[in-house]
Order: C-alpha cells, then sequence, then structure tokens
C-alpha cells in the first residue's frame, strides 16, 4: 500500500484552501495531520478518501491516480454517520455486500473486538458518542481497508472516552497493521499515535513542517521526550 | 464510557400508580377540557342562554345522532364521505409520488415540470371546482378529482423537499462504501425522505376531508357535506353539529391511524416530541 499526494492544491470559489501539499504514506504507518481549526485538514483528507476530485496535482493509490473512493479506503468523520434508521448491527455490516453466515461470524467478530457486545439491536439514537464512534470504526473495519482515514474522530467526546478510543485505534494498527491518517488538532493525541506529524499552516493550508516521533509504541502520555516534542510544535505554530 | 440519559422534558403526571396504560392516560388528560366545554354548554342550553334552533343542547345532538343512526340514515353518508377521500386520498398521493420523485431525481425535469407546480400550487384549489364541475359533472368523478388535488399539493411538496434535501453525510455514506445508484436510492434515500412523506400525507388527508366537505356542498344527494346541507335547507342545527362532529371524530381517527403508521416506521427518529399527544 502507498498513498501519494503530488503538489496538491485545492480551490473553493477562488480562496485556496489547501496549497502545493506533497505527502507521501508509508504501508502501516500512523500519519496526523496537526493544524488550527479552517487551515485545511478536512479538505485535505477528503481529496485523499476520493471524496472530492475537484483538486489540482494528483493523488495516487498503489501509483495508480485515484478516480473515486476505493473499498480499500475507509474513512471516519468527525460525527459518527451512523444511519439514524439501522440498528447497531445493521450498520456495522452496512459496507458487505452479501450476508453468508462467514460475513456475520466476521461482522459479530468486530462487534465485539471495539466492545459493542449486546448493543448490536439498539438504534443510534440510544448510543453514546462514544460507542457510536465505536460503531462506525466497526463498519469501516469489517470491510477490511488498508487505509483508514480519520477526520478529528474523537474531538466532540469527553476526555475518557477519548483516551480509550485512542487505545483502540493503536490496538487494530497493532493486529491489522493498518495505515491511519488521521487528523486532528489535539497536539497530544497526535503525540501519543503518530509516527509522524505533519503541521499544517493556515490560509492557505500548507505543509509547514514534519516531525518523525520515533517513541516505540506504548508511550507514556506524560513523557519528558513528547513534551519536549509539543514545545516544538507549539512553537511551529507560532502559539 | 458517559451514559446519555434521555431525561423528558415534560413534567408527567404519576397516574400511572393507579394502574392505568400510557394511552388510557393521555386520553382522560385530553378529554378533560372538552368534558368540561360540553358539560358548561349544557348547561347554558338547558337554562335557555342558547335558543335551541339556533344551538341546540349536546343532548340533542347526540339524540339526533342516535336517531339519524337508528333510521338506518346515517352510515350511508359516512360510507360516502369516507369513500370519496380515500379514493381521493390515494390517488392524489399517487400522483404526487410519481412526480416528485420523477423532479426530485432527474435535474432536467425540475427544470421542466417544477415551476408549473409550484405556479399551480398558487391557485386555491378551490377555484378549481367549477372546472372540474364543468368537465366532469356533478358526479363522483368530479368530486374525487377535487380531493385528489387537495391532496396532491402537500405530498408533493413535502415529498420533493425531501428528496432534494437529503443531507450530503447520509449520501457520502452511501458513496464510500461503494453502493450502486440504486441502492443508494433504496437505502439511503428512501429512508431520509420517510419523514416528510408523512408530513406531506397527514396534511394531505387533513386537506383531503376540507375538499370532500366543499364537494358535497357543491352538489351531492348523499355524504356528511350533503348532511350539512340538508340540515341548512330544513333549519335543523342539530343536524348539522351531527355532521360537524362526525367529521371531527373520523378526521382524527384517520389521522390518529397515520400518526401509528408512521410511529411503527419512525421509530428509530431522535425527536423527543413525537409519539406525545398531539
Ligand atoms: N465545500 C466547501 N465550499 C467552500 N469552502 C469550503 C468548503 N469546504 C471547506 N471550505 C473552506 O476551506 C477551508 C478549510 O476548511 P476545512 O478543510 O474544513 O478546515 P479544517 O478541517 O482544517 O478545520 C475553510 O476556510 C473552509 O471555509
Ligand atoms: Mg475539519
Amino acid at each position: 500500500m502507498s498513498l501519494t499526494v503530488d503538489r496538491l492544491t485545492r480551490t473553493f470559489n477562488g480562496m485556496t484552501a489547501i496549497k502545493d501539499i506533497d505527502l507521501k504514506v508509508q504501508n502501516g504507518e500512523f500519519v496526523c495531520l496537526l493544524g488550527k481549526g479552517g487551515c485545511g485538514k478536512s479538505t485535505l483528507l477528503r481529496t485523499l478518501s476520493g471524496l472530492d476530485l475537484d483538486y489540482e496535482g494528483t493523488v495516487s493509490y498503489n501509483a495508480t491516480p485515484l478516480t473515486g473512493v476505493r473499498e480499500e479506503i475507509g474513512i471516519i468523520f468527525q460525527e459518527s454517520r451512523l444511519l439514524p434508521w439501522l440498528t447497531v448491527l445493521e450498520n456495522i455490516r452496512f459496507g458487505l455486500k452479501d450476508h453468508e453466515q462467514e460475513t456475520l461470524n466476521r461482522v459479530n467478530r468486530f462487534i465485539e473486538y471495539v466492545g459493542l457486545t449486546g448493543k448490536e439491536k439498539l438504534y443510534p439514537k440510544a448510543l453514546s458518542g462514544g460507542m457510536s464512534q465505536r460503531a462506525a470504526i466497526a463498519r469501516s473495519l469489517v470491510c477490511d481497508p488498508e487505509v483508514l482515514l480519520l477526520d478529528e474522530p474523537f474531538s466532540a467526546l469527553d476526555h475518557f472516552t477519548k483516551l480509550e478510543l485512542q487505545d483502540l485505534l493503536l490496538k487494530i494498527q497493532a493486529k491489522y497493521n493498518t495505515t491511519m491518517v488521521m487528523v486532528t488538532h489535539d497536539i497530544d493525541e497526535a503525540l501519543y499515535l503518530a509516527d509522524r506529524i505533519v503541521v499544517l499552516s493556515s490560509q492557505p493550508g500548507m505543509i509547514k513542517d514534519i516531525i518523525d516521533i520515533n517513541s516505540p509504541r506504548q508511550r507514556t502520555r506524560t513523557s519528558q521526550d513528547l513534551q519536549q516534542v509539543k514545545k516544538e510544535i507549539l512553537t511551529i505554530l507560532h502559539v | 464510557m458517559a451514559k446519555e440519559v434521555n431525561q423528558s422534558i415534560y413534567p408527567t403526571i404519576q397516574l400511572n400508580k393507579i394502574g392505568v396504560t400510557p394511552l388510557i392516560k393521555r386520553l382522560m388528560i385530553s378529554s378533560v377540557f372538552p368534558v368540561i366545554i360540553i358539560l358548561i354548554w349544557e348547561v347554558l342550553s338547558q337554562i335557555g342562554v342558547f335558543e335551541s334552533y339556533q344551538l341546540p343542547a349536546p343532548s340533542a345532538v347526540l339524540f339526533k345522532g342516535i336517531a339519524l343512526y337508528q333510521s338506518g340514515e346515517l352510515l350511508p353518508h359516512i360510507v360516502a364521505t369516507f369513500t370519496r377521500v380515500t379514493i381521493g386520498f390515494v390517488f392524489g398521493t399517487g400522483a404526487a409520488v410519481i412526480l416528485s420523485v420523477l423532479v426530485g431525481f432527474w435535474p432536467l425535469l425540475e427544470k421542466f415540470i417544477d415551476p408549473t407546480i409550484q405556479a399551480l400550487r398558487q391557485i386555491p384549489s378551490l377555484a378549481w371546482v367549477p372546472l372540474f364541475i364543468l368537465w366532469m359533472g356533478i358526479g363522483e368523478t368530479s368530486k374525487v378529482t377535487m380531493i385528489a388535488v387537495g391532496v396532491f399539493f402537500p405530498v408533493y411538496l413535502n415529498l420533493l423537499a425531501g428528496i432534494v434535501t437529503v443531507d450530503r453525510k447520509w449520501l457520502e455514506v452511501g458513496k464510500v462504501f461503494g453502493l450502486s445508484k440504486r441502492s443508494q436510492i433504496t437505502k439511503i434515500i428512501l429512508p431520509a425522505v420517510l419523514p416528510s412523506f408523512f408530513t406531506g400525507i397527514r396534511t394531505g388527508l387533513g386537506l383531503g376531508f376540507m375538499f370532500v366537505v366543499a364537494a358535497e356542498l357543491m352538489g351531492a344527494s348523499e355524504g356528511l357535506g350533503y348532511l350539512l346541507v340538508l340540515g341548512q335547507n330544513t333549519l335543523q342545527p342539530d343536524t348539522i353539529l351531527v355532521s360537524i362532529i362526525l367529521f371531527a371524530i373520523i378526521g382524527k381517527v384517520t389521522d390518529g391511524g397515520l400518526k401509528l403508521v408512521e410511529q411503527r416506521l419512525l421509530h428509530w427518529q431522535d425527536t423527543e416530541i413525537r409519539g406525545r399527544s398531539k
């Protein structure tokens, strides 16, 4: 798997949202896109997903230009976007074409994996924000994506739920070697999860710096090294 | 994980303790006001504040209704009106569904047809009456057509609005999971549009009853609207009131039926108000 962005520029009615983005995401890597609100993070992620094709430059998946959404690329939004008229179970198997026993077993395995056992028959209105996002993650995972794009998936959740779900992502990555590209405006989140942090500037969104985090997995959120990097990033962002 | 508790913003009256179901409880609460009004009306009629040839007492209206029922006159009137509304409703809704789907899914048709429909909508539908009678006579066809026209507009407008405003968020979910155009329609647009459809048909049914009255006032030999004319011509306000009350009851019951189906199909909606007495 490789995801390559080359001189990507996206303009909305004459306003340049992101400009000249060059980025190569490696297989199994966890990349965080970090920047202030409105700097073009979602715009960049949507072009990577194939949902938005009106850009200049190229986005290639395995060296072929992206022409639309593909099943190898999953996307998770800030709101879970569970379909309100389907139960948790129906939502999670939404992307699957067949309903063979084997598929159903797979769906059930993922329900258990994300911790939603017993909630299968509930409708989204009965779920908390955290449970909804777990269901959204399961819905993507059952389709066996190679890349998971995440657009501020936990920013609407309370702090503790957020920490739990961050660990869930790491667990998924360790098990399935899923490549992750995650948009966030939370520096601590990026420091805890990322192999690489791409810092974006605002208006237009351009890559300001790319920081490799060489610290091994199983990070301690409060470690001195990470705090040092945090200072560095804050300086880059001028705050 | 934080658990969300849906707490009602409405105060609940503690009738559960005496063991009544929520439905009966709701009926009881909602009938307090009309019962008081009727009692006051009855008393005022009995002591002669209202003249009986203008406003008969509730008891007199009730006896009139029973008499009409026992003579076998009442049921055919009810059946006639109900049948007209049902047929008109089915045709009006059918036409509205077909047209709004065509217009909603083919932008070219929208440009082509929708402006005309929007213009026709501006005509108060009752203005069609003379033309329909001229074309189709005073028979059933013109009546049913009028009712269908009345039902058509709210269904068309609501459904079309629902179709063209389906949230891009849901459409994107369909896209992300590689749905075909057809699955996109059946799995996303259809369920997303269902709430607007129900708003449309419930409004449409209400208008259907309005139009059946208009049609029957215009000329009919049976129907509850005919009973209104009869009461007027024979100076019998009790007959008029029987008809009015039956309209209220039938309207309420049919709307209640639709509401029940709506609740069954839309139970997934996250709205606090729905399901409460309305
Ligand atoms: N569909 C759109 N139409 C017009 N402008 C848009 C659209 N989407 C995003 N923008 C603009 O592009 C800029 C970047 O938006 P976005 O990518 O959503 O920022 P972020 O996700 O970093 O908060 C903003 O100024 C926003 O107003
Ligand atoms: Mg955003």
